[in-house]
């Protein structure tokens, strides 16, 4: 290569980024965006305690709820 | 439920409300503007940043139910005619966005911070701009950002 070789398009030069319009117009898409066909909430119940053993947990009523496919 | 009445990019809305329901949540799944980020949904982040009478935001702070009446602009009210707002053009110049999460609160913080008068030097534009946290830019080429948008604007001191 010769000392005077042409400098190449992009080598050493910006480049604009191609996929900015999308994310500055509102118009990026996240994980949190989408909601595919049998997304399912999850909720973690926390103990009403503040300091106390746990010997047994009902899920009976959870379970019994409408809309609730599992309880763990 | 309560009857909310919300203009929105200019798009009259009537909504059956909770009064429970952040106002994020029904600009994102009410009305399906997924252009406003939930970062924390505490109000330390600042993504979910939107204009309402013209003031800044942080829209996981606000009911929906608050907002009745209001006239409010998200990131996808900025553009017009496919022209983007000076603020969105300056990033775009500046490389001020990368993974671009936080980018719709930061240009709508911005433009309140610019169309107040108040982006008048470096220092200015770091300590308004301090409620919205960016983990990609290290902030230096939004505040370059915000001081070309001022100028265009003709808002730079």
């Amino acid at each position: 290569m010769s000392a005077t070789a042409e400098k190449t398009a992009y080598v050493g030069s910006p480049v604009k980024r191609r996929e900015d319009r999308t994310l500055l117009t509102g118009r990026g898409t996240y994980v949190d965006n989408m909601t595919p066909v049998g997304t399912l909430s999850m909720v973690v119940v926390r103990s009403p305690f503040a300091h106390a053993r746990v010997t047994s947990i009902s899920l009976d009523a959870a379970r019994a709820s409408e809309g609730v496919v599992a309880a763990f | 439920m309560r009857h909310v009445a919300l203009t929105v990019n200019g798009t009259r809305h009537e909504l059956e409300l909770e009064p429970r329901e952040l106002l994020v949540y029904v600009l994102r799944e009410r009305l399906g503007l997924t252009g406003t980020s939930v970062g924390c949904d505490t109000s330390s982040c600042g993504a979910c940043t939107v204009l309402l009478n013209g003031e800044s935001v942080k829209s996981c702070t606000l009911l929906g139910v608050q907002a009745d009446g209001a006239q409010i602009t998200t990131i996808e009210g900025l553009a017009s005619d496919g022209e983007l707002h000076p603020v969105q053009q300056a990033f775009h110049d500046n490389h001020a966005l990368q993974c671009g999460f936080c980018t719709p609160g930061m240009v709508m913080a911005a433009v309140s911070l610019i169309e107040h008068g108040e982006a008048t030097d470096e220092g200015a534009i770091r300590m308004g701009l301090e409620g919205n946290l960016c983990r990609c830019t290290g902030y230096h080429n939004i505040v370059l950002a915000v001081e070309q948008a001022a100028g265009v604007m003709g808002k730079a001191s």
